[in-house]
């Protein structure tokens, strides 16, 4: 008998099934262990995370890019009437920017951007319950765009004479190999101190930027780019890195992200310029960001909002008196701002509501680094 | 060696499914090799898995409906 074969159109169909179930059970075998090792993430994040991780960035940057763009945000709209409460009690610095004791430096209260002002608005509040006259932590929320009113910017102020400042890698990032990772959370240990954690900045892999850990070099360290730099004596300083490759003596760490986008007072004049504010979402693209900056006293402050570009959230950390400042984490998966009502890491919240993390995200191992900021040693609360 | 060309149907057609599901493997063998990472060959095998599925099934009623036709019109 003849040999008699299949239409070809099925046999083409057959093949590419199974290749496709073969492709598919090589990718699962690679797969499954990611989303179920991820502690703190859905299984629809971290299978993103995942995808990002194995050669799909530019396919899930495109996806992300499709998705804020369908889903942006009409200019106007209603006015709000009120903001989110944030804080215990109002710090009492007024517009002056002098605390109340002597010698000491409190910011002064943020002037709103939209008038007339809403009640609280731009007044900075202390976040822990039991705190001095000197708070190590004030927060404070105003609107961030007169476009867009109903947009309200968290912003922390961070007393750089009475914390420290500490870089926390997660589980997964910085990746594999790195000495001393340890548990991905805030150290038991640190608790007792510990007044508030915040977010890291883009993955080492999409990020093109260098980090220096426990002062070694984990990634190499790009010129130009914004730095989050910790000192071996506790100080800090957000600069846009010149050393080089070399680790400077007294660096114990060092996080970049993106160029400056605020320097010595004034926006980076490239904002507007897509390609330079990082490989995934763009940088005129609205989505939760978030962002680092220091004043001129060299306070730290931090800032996140949702729906900002790169430009309106240099704007918010500018308007609260930041003179130099980084572009941290992008995304509602990813940005994060938690303070401590009380010592021991107890009554964590989020800086806005609408941050959708759990408050007590680094006190349980989480995939990401973070930063921590602790009181020094011998500070009262 | 030559393979014998007189077979039953039953084996022409086992023999063309051992012949498309090695050339299967090799494709995906091929896909893994040239693509970025293993991420992005799942996620468009996947893909190509849920436009399949379609039509497979549309595949199976109107191999059915023909049969039906078949059997009314043999009546």
């Amino acid at each position: 008998m003849a040999l008699k074969r299949p239409p070809l159109r099925r046999r083409a169909r057959r093949v590419l099934t199974v290749a496709c179930l073969f492709c598919l059970a090589i990718a699962a075998l690679s797969w499954l262990p990611a989303v179920t090792g991820s502690r703190n993430l859905g299984i629809g994040v971290s299978s993103v995370e995942w995808l990002r991780s194995h050669g799909g960035n530019p396919i899930v940057s495109q996806i992300e890019n499709w998705y804020y763009q369908l889903n942006e945000p009409e200019k106007g709209g209603p006015a709000l009437t009120s903001l989110p409460q944030v804080g215990v009690t109002t710090a009492g610095t007024g517009s002056g920017g002098e605390g109340s004791g002597a010698g000491t430096y409190l910011p002064a209260d943020v002037n709103p951007l939209i008038h007339p002002k809403l009640p609280g608005e731009g007044v900075w509040k202390k976040a822990g319950a039991a705190v001095g006259e000197r708070p190590p932590l004030l927060l404070t929320t105003f609107r961030s765009d007169p476009e867009y009113p109903q947009f309200v910017a968290g912003v922390a102020w961070i007393d750089a004479s009475r914390t420290e400042l500490a870089y926390v890698p997660g589980l997964a990032e910085p990746p594999e190999p790195l000495e001393a990772r340890g548990p991905g959370e805030v150290p038991p240990s640190m608790r007792k101190r510990l007044v508030a954690t915040f977010n890291g900045g883009f993955p080492l892999e999409t990020s093109n930027a260098g980090l220096i850990y426990r002062g070694k070099v984990k990634e190499t360290m790009v010129n130009g780019i914004a730095t989050v730099v910790g000192y071996r004596s506790g100080g800090l300083n957000i600069v846009r890195w010149e050393s080089g490759r070399k680790v400077p003596a007294n660096v114990w760490f060092a996080k970049q992200n993106l160029p400056p986008i605020i320097y010595e007072g004034k926006l980076n004049p490239n904002l507007s310029d897509g390609p330079e504010w990082g490989e995934t979402v763009n940088n005129a693209t609205r989505v939760w960001r978030s962002g680092l900056g220091i004043d001129a006293h060299g306070n730290l402050m931090y800032a996140a909002a949702n729906y900002q570009t790169v430009e309106s959230l240099a704007k918010v950390l500018q308007r609260a008196g930041a003179v130099r400042a980084i572009e941290l984490d992008i995304n509602e998966d990813w940005t994060s701002f938690i303070s401590y009502r009380h010592p021991g890491g107890l009554e964590p919240s989020n800086l806005l509501p609408e941050m959708y993390r759990s408050p007590e995200r680094y006190l349980s191992p989480d995939e990401r680094d973070f930063f921590a900021v602790y009181l020094r040693k011998g500070q009262p609360w | 060696m030559r393979l014998p060309r007189n077979i039953s149907p039953a084996a022409a057609e086992r023999r063309s499914l051992l012949f498309d599901v090695v050339l299967g493997l090799l494709v995906g063998i091929f896909a893994i090799i040239i693509a970025a990472g293993i991420g992005v060959v799942g996620f468009f095998a996947l893909l190509c898995i849920i436009a399949v599925i379609p039509w497979y099934l549309l595949d199976r009623r109107s191999h059915r409906r023909r049969r039906r036709h078949r059997r009314v019109n043999s009546r």
